[in-house]
């Protein structure tokens, strides 16, 4: 069962991406800043990130940055969650290493777990046996 | 001949006395002045006369002649008294009892003169001439002469201190003739002979009656004295031309005759007389007006040519426009001219009552308001010489004014002229008044234009300052105009960011709701459509919200565009795949030109934006399209592309036509049916920047009610790859 990590500031969008991917029977585990999100991701070990960027104290970037600097962590796709004025930093985050940005107004939530569905059928041909591997240890 | 120069003096001073006396008694208006003056200089001659028949005695006896001599000293001496009480006014001194005193005193020497021999002992022949034996009252005779002499001396004195301008002239030359006409008699009549018993020089005594004739005269061609300078001027000028004509006419005669005379007789004594006649006839006039003008050039030094004065006038007042220049410049002019000591304009302005002064030193003072009124009351010149006495004159008399002019254009007073008495001393004349006339009407209208002048100026300016003020009033609104629109950019920004989260949750949960409890919600019939109605209205709103900061980061650039060559086609063909169930719904067609199915066209441009445009154009014409449908046409044209949506909508009137691109304006919303999706009025908006900022043009090209419109975009053709 794949495991999702929201990190995300705002409850409102929190629930709903909790919601769907729920009804899509994944695992839904959410955290609502930056530092919290390092540290359920060290501990829970997702499958895939939906990390937003624009969050008070450490933001999305930040995160990204420290995921991907981390050999424990650095593999997990991260999908940035982003509104429309933040492409510039979408694209940023894109550079950093992360596998796809969301504009969340252009998407419906189920969507967006079409995305996720598509990516990690990508990632389970090549990596995510061996997440699921080490997980499953 | 000692005795005969002093006879040719003495005779001399008595034909000038006796002439003076005479013209002044002659002249036109007769005063008590002249007439008190007349009889003194005619007494004066009397005298000089009888003083002559005393040493050169005929009819009567010396002793007779000498008493007919005092008696007219007494005459002269009681004229003399009363002259000094009335010139060059009547002054406020107390004078019948002084005069009533002198007449009786008088009355009592002439009893002594003519009947006794207390005045005038004998007179007796000696080797130089007659001398007379003075008698015992002779002293006091002197004395009483000496003292009412003096008495009327000060009196001169008196008027002269009190005096201004041509009067105090006069006096003071009258009362100079006056003191050495008499100071001599004194020295010569009683204080030689009473104090050194000397009688010898008494006869001689009335050679200062030179000065009296001259001073006199002085006054009378300097100082204009009695009135009597045309007189006496004419009268010389007719003298000479009468000496002129005879010495023509004798030498003519005498010069003819020598030749002529011996052998012709009377017949040429006629002939010689006709051509002399002739000769006077003709020369008459150019001799009497060349004599004229030589007797006019000594006696009126200071005469100008009207004309001339006035002409130069009309020049000044022509040029100048100026106020204050312009008085200043007639002042300068008049005083010139005219040589005249103080002159001033006083100009009734809006804030009351103005001068132009050219001189401040001479200035005269100035009059009240009260005492203009009482003087322009007539509103004509006053000349001080003419006034009578009054408060009028009294004015005038304060503020040394000769001569005051209102200044009158169409019934309006605008100022007055105030001049005041001539360098020289001298009177205005009629010339001065005449000419004065004249001009005050010119003046009156100068002035008056000057006014009105100032007054446009002066309005100009303060409307020039009411528009600088509205300028800046405007343009500190308009400054606030564009703080607020760009507050309010600002605020459009930001709300639309904030409404996108809470926005996002709602389409979200919505779509949730139906995606994964629609058999739950389908069994409630209200509920499915409660549902739905709350997912349509999200979806226009964040339509909305997005349109709005499209145009908001179009507006501030800030919307990067990634131009590619790109296929037109295949966005077209999206399009209207996207849309086909729009058209399909209302029935309505959507036809792609033979063109683009033909030839790949290819353009140069951002391509999401340019299917944003693409998608607005086809919406809007699926929008207001109620039967037929929509043609795309495309063709290439000056290196750009130009697509043509050609629908048979509504169409666009001529009004809004006009707004069509504008920010938040909806064109035809009232001809939707309710359940259409209404924009937010900023879809054309949104494209004219897109288009725009890609480098094509976007427009209405045929709009007609009820039959349809074409609107077209431009977008640059596809840059050719560079073959290497």
């Amino acid at each position: 069962m794949p495991r999702i990590l929201i990190i995300e500031d705002d409850p409102l969008m929190t629930r709903l991406y909790q919601k769907v991917f729920r009804f899509e029977k994944y695992d839904v585990d959410v955290a609502s800043n930056g530092k919290l999100g390092l540290e359920k991701v060290k501990l829970e070990k997702p499958t895939l990130i939906l990390l937003d960027i624009m969050m008070p104290e450490m933001n999305g970037l930040e995160v990204l940055t420290k995921l991907k600097a981390d050999e424990e962590t650095k593999k997990i796709p991260v999908i940035v969650l982003t509104n429309l004025a933040g492409t510039q930093d979408a694209e940023t985050a894109m550079a950093k290493g992360a596998v796809r940005y969301i504009v969340k107004s252009e998407h419906d939530p189920k969507e967006v777990v079409k995305i996720v569905k598509e990516i990690l059928a990508g990632y389970t041909r090549d990596k995510i046996p061996e997440v699921s591997k080490e997980k499953k240890e | 001949m000692i005795d005969l120069l002093l006879s040719i003096i003495v005779w001399i001073c008595a034909v000038g006395n006796l002439f003076l006396g005479f013209l002044v008694y002659t002249r036109k208006k007769k005063t008590v002045i002249s007439i008190t003056f007349a009889s003194f200089a005619t007494s004066a001659a009397f005298w000089t006369m009888a003083l002559f028949f005393f040493e050169h005695p005929i009819i009567f006896s010396s002793l007779i002649w000498l008493k007919i001599v005092y008696c007219i000293v007494l005459l002269m001496t009681g004229l003399l008294f009363s002259f000094s009480f009335i010139f060059p006014r009547k002054t406020t001194r107390p004078r019948t009892l002084p005069i009533l005193f002198f007449i009786l005193t008088a009355i009592f020497f002439a009893y002594l003169i003519s009947c006794t021999k207390l005045f005038v002992a004998n007179v007796t022949l000696e080797p130089w001439g007659y001398k007379q034996i003075l008698g015992h009252a002779y002293p006091f005779f002197a004395s009483w002469a000496t003292f009412f002499i003096f008495w009327a001396l000060y009196n001169f004195y008196q008027s002269h201190k009190k005096g201004r301008g041509l009067e105090r002239a006069q006096v003071k030359f009258i009362f100079l003739g006056m003191f050495f006409f008499t100071l001599i008699p004194i020295v010569l009549d009683a204080i030689l002979p009473i104090f050194f018993k000397n009688s010898k020089f008494i006869w001689f005594s009335p050679i200062s009656a030179i000065f009296l004739v001259g001073f006199t005269a002085y006054a009378i061609i300097k100082h204009r004295f009695l009135d009597i300078r045309l007189i006496i001027a004419r009268s010389i000028s007719y003298a000479l031309l009468i000496i002129t004509f005879s010495l023509i006419y004798a030498g003519g005669l005498f010069g003819l005759g020598t030749l002529i005379t011996r052998s012709q007789g009377t017949t040429a004594n006629s002939i010689v007389s006709a051509v002399l006649a002739i000769a006077i006839a003709f020369s008459f006039q150019p001799l009497r007006r060349f004599l004229e003008k030589i007797t006019d050039k000594i006696f009126y030094k200071e005469k100008y040519d009207s004309n001339k004065l006035i002409y130069k006038l009309s020049l000044k007042m022509a040029e100048n426009i100026q106020l204050d220049v312009l008085t200043g410049e007639i002042l300068e002019i008049l005083r010139d001219e005219m040589r005249i000591s103080t002159a001033s304009f006083l100009v009734i302005t809006k804030k009351g009552l103005e001068y132009t002064i050219k001189d401040h030193n001479t200035f005269h003072s100035q009059p009240t308001k009260e005492e203009l009124k009482l003087i322009s009351e007539e509103g004509k010149i006053l000349i001080f010489e003419e006034l009578e006495k009054g408060k009028v004159k009294n004015v005038l008399r304060k503020h040394n004014l000769s001569v005051f002019t209102p200044l009158t254009t169409k019934g309006k007073r605008v100022g007055y002229l105030l001049l005041g008495e001539k360098s020289s001393g001298d009177i205005y004349y009629d010339q001065d008044i005449k000419t004065l006339s004249i001009l005050a009407s010119q003046f009156a209208i100068s002035i008056q234009n000057a006014q009105s002048y100032e007054e446009i100026t002066k309005f100009n300016k303060t409307l020039k300052q009411e528009v600088d003020k509205a300028t800046l009033n405007l343009q500190v609104a308009n400054k606030r105009l564009t703080e607020l629109g760009k507050l309010k950019d600002e605020f459009f920004s930001i709300a639309a960011h904030e409404l996108r989260t809470p926005l996002t949750a709602i389409q979200g949960n919505t779509s949730l709701i139906q995606e994964y409890f629609g058999d739950d919600i389908r069994k409630n019939k209200d509920l499915e459509e409660m549902v739905e109605d709350v997912n349509e209205s999200s979806k226009r709103l964040i339509k909305i919200v997005n349109d709005y900061l499209d145009a908001s980061r179009l507006e501030q650039g800030r919307i990067v565009f990634k131009n590619k060559n790109i296929d037109i086609k295949e966005i077209i063909t999206d399009v209207v795949a996207e849309t086909k169930e729009l058209a399909t719904e209302k029935n309505l067609y959507i036809k792609l030109g033979e063109e683009i199915n033909a030839k790949l066209l290819q353009v140069f441009a951002d391509k999401d934006r340019v299917k944003q445009v693409i998608y607005n154009l086809v919406g809007n014409a699926i929008k207001y399209t109620k039967q037929g449908g929509l043609t795309i046409h495309a063709q290439e044209e000056n290196g750009s592309l130009l697509l043509r949506f050609e629908d048979t909508g509504i169409g666009i009137d001529p009004e809004g036509q006009q707004l069509l691109f504008q920010k938040f304006q909806q064109v035809g919303e009232n001809h939707l049916d309710r359940k259409t999706n209404r924009g937010a009025g900023i879809g054309l908006y949104i494209s004219k920047l897109l288009v725009e900022s890609m480098g094509g043009k976007i427009y209405l090209e045929k709009s007609e009610v009820n039959k349809g419109s074409i609107f077209t975009f431009t977008l640059p053709l596809a840059k050719v790859a560079k073959t290497a």
